[in-house]
């Protein structure tokens, strides 16, 4: 009978083969391991939500370009008819240094550098037609009724609110009219009041009048008209916005039927060519005037953080229509 | 001595022979078993890295739209955007290429050979330069003023 081999000497070397695949295997394994993690690391990176800092950019420039109107529109209410452009310009560039210093140190706060350059600003300069008595007809400073013409050679018109009486409106044959016409083409909208209501009606380039866009109930004496926004005391009249929506520039603007109708307005013209306000206002501050006031202003914007570098130029014209 | 006292003996011969098939199918036996973990290896990195690469591709794509958005909102605007990724993928180097005429961004690594493809769609798509930038953190620049649209190494 064979003799068993005694463990040790010879027998150390038995199963190597089996250690090396077990190595082998739990090297396998650990690569797989490894990149299961590679895996969970690349989802979670999916999952991930990327840098704000292009966000915070664009809610710096919204906040910046809302900030600008209300400056705009604060320097063109306060403005007088004692201001020159240079007042306007003067006070421009005074509020937009404290405008800009306010919002470097709200942005710095979260470790951005958010800038309006007050240094090189463009201002635009604007004609501001306004009547600002309500109790006054929408006729001219001599207080002829009928027709009259308040600018020709606009090249463009924003924020137009009117503020009418309602009482003093009249039914659509006689309805206050603003007319714009370039000469070749026109736009006119119908401003109509009924007993418990106001009806806007528009026509266009020989077209027939077109039926109410909008018949809004009013329990008030007076009457909200935006044209710029469309708007009858705040509620959308159909889309029924300046020219359309498309103001052609060049053109003129005139007011129909104003012997009856009384109230308030203002605008923001913006020159074309040839650009004329006729001799129609009073220029010692009694009503209509005009006002030398903001159209636009260009601004160039910076929002600097540790991963984005954002410059801009921005033009700021409150309401003005969508091309404008 | 004698040798014919052993020359028809067979004992001990089962055992030997036993022990030297078991080695030879233990042998062949394991070398399928870590064929097959090498090559299971092998595509599970090639699966991750394409992954991967896909995932990377669209926090660019993503990241493009973004800068394309700021540049979009005003004029004469200008955008640098950094976006760290990693600099491998499954332990691959990997290039990134914003392709002109495709419009895409390609991510690619050479050995194995993996090619992944993210559609741009950005609205000044026609200013994209054929630019490429090495794995890892990148820039994206949008430049109104010359209209175009890179990327590269930051």
């Amino acid at each position: 009978m064979a003799e068993l081999r005694k463990l040790g000497s010879r027998g150390e070397d038995r199963a190597q083969l089996i250690l090396v695949t077990g190595f082998a295997l739990a090297f396998t394994l650990v690569a797989i391991v490894l990149l299961l993690n590679t895996t969970i690391y690349t989802e979670n990176l999916a999952s991930r939500g990327i840098d704000r800092s292009p966000d915070e950019a664009v809610e710096f420039r919204v906040a910046a370009e809302d900030g600008l109107a209300d400056i705009i529109t604060a320097i063109n209410e306060d403005a007088n008819h004692s201001d020159s452009l240079t007042d306007v310009e003067n006070q421009l560039s005074k509020s937009l240094t404290n405008f800009s210093r306010m919002m470097g140190r709200s942005y710095a706060d979260r470790g951005s550098i958010a800038d309006i350059n007050n240094r090189s600003f463009i201002l635009n300069d604007g004609i501001i037609l306004r009547q600002d008595d309500t109790s006054r007809r929408l006729w001219n400073a001599s207080e002829v009724g009928g027709n009259w013409t308040l600018a020709t050679g606009v090249g463009k018109t924003r924020k137009v609110h009117f503020n009418l009486s309602h009482d003093h409106l009249q039914g659509i044959t006689n309805a206050f009219r603003i007319n714009l016409s370039d000469g070749t083409n026109y736009w006119r909208v119908y401003i109509a009041g009924y007993t418990n209501g106001v009806r806007i009606y528009v026509k266009e380039d020989g077209a027939s009048r077109s039926p109410a866009l909008c018949d809004i109930p009013v329990n008030s004496d007076y009457v909200q008209i935006d044209l710029s926004e469309g708007t009858v005391n705040g509620e959308d009249c159909n889309g029924y916005s300046w020219w359309g929506g498309d103001d052609p520039g060049n053109y003129e603007i005139r007011f129909e039927n104003i012997s009856v109708n009384q109230g308030s307005y203002s605008m923001v013209l913006k020159d074309g060519s040839p650009y004329n306000i006729p001799n129609n206002y009073n220029t010692t501050g009694g009503n209509p005037t005009y006002i030398e006031g903001i159209y636009s202003v260009e601004v160039q914007l910076e929002y600097t953080t540790p991963t984005l570098q954002y410059t801009t130029n921005v033009t700021v014209s409150p309401e003005a229509p969508h091309n404008g | 001595m004698d040798n014919r006292k052993f020359s028809g003996c067979r004992r001990g011969v089962s055992t030997t022979l036993s022990y030297a098939l078991n080695l030879a199918i233990a042998a062949i036996l394991v070398s399928a078993l870590l064929f097959a973990a090498g090559s299971t290896v092998q595509d599970q990195r090639q699966v991750t890295a394409r992954e991967e690469l896909r995932v990377i591709g669209q926090r660019i794509a993503a990241a493009l739209q973004d800068a394309d958005r700021m540049s979009r909102a005003g004029s004469a605007g200008y955008v640098f955007l950094e976006i760290g990724a990693p600099r491998t993928v499954a332990g691959l180097q990997y290039t990134i290429i914003l392709n002109e005429s495709t419009e895409q961004v390609l991510l690619r690594t050479s050995e194995p050979d993996i090619t992944v493809k993210i559609p741009v769609s950005i609205a000044n798509s026609d200013w994209i330069e054929q630019t490429s930038a090495r794995g890892g953190r990148i820039y994206i620049e949008i430049n109104q003023t010359d209209n175009s649209v890179r990327i590269g190494v930051a």
